[in-house]
């Protein structure tokens, strides 16, 4: 016997896009990243040391 | 009158046009170039004896890596000014140098007013970590 099962593919779609948004949000998968997601970082990481010597 | 204090700045890069190039973009911002090299053990032994208020140091070279370069020159000089200078962006890479004390970070394939800018962006934010 053979299951089938419908999908939504509008939904499908949409999930898929969400995820790859995700993905690009988060540098721990990154293989190229942006120099301004880099510079961010760095300023950010000062910002840390900064307050963790105040 | 009085003239402002250029910054001193060591280039460590091993790709001549790269180096070339750099050196065009830190000559345009008032700096002065007290050093120049093209691995990371000359560039361990200079940046000592040169102690330069900026570094500029490329990750993948010859004999010792940037990387290593940095967390040995970091040991001894904890508040120096260091960018790493790179093709590679990987988050591995960003991650592993922020652990060893960059303090910015250049992908080589900017275009120079992009780099300036960088340069700029992350001195400022260098500085006022320091008050």
């Amino acid at each position: 016997m053979i299951l089938k099962e419908k999908y939504d593919l509008n939904q499908m779609l949409t999930e898929i896009e969400e995820d790859e948004n995700e993905q690009d949000k988060d540098v721990s998968q990154g293989k190229n990243i942006p120099q301004e997601i880099i510079t961010e970082l760095m300023i950010n990481n000062l910002k840390q040391t900064k307050e963790k010597r105040t | 009158m009085k003239q402002k204090k250029k910054i001193r700045v060591m280039i460590v890069e091993d790709e001549d046009h790269v180096r070339t190039l750099i050196k065009t973009v830190v000559k345009s911002m008032n700096c002065e170039i007290v050093g120049e090299t093209n691995n990371g053990k000359d560039a361990v032994l200079m940046y000592h004896k040169l102690k330069p208020t900026m570094l500029l140091l490329d990750i993948n070279m010859p004999i010792k890596s940037g990387k290593k370069a940095l967390a040995e020159i970091r040991k001894r000089f904890p508040n120096t000014f260091i960018i790493m200078l790179t093709s590679l962006t990987d988050s591995e890479t960003v991650e592993d140098c922020i652990k060893l004390g960059a303090t910015g970070f250049i992908r080589k394939d900017l275009p120079i007013d992009k780099m300036r800018e960088v340069i700029k962006q992350t001195w400022s934010a260098y500085k006022s970590s320091l008050q």
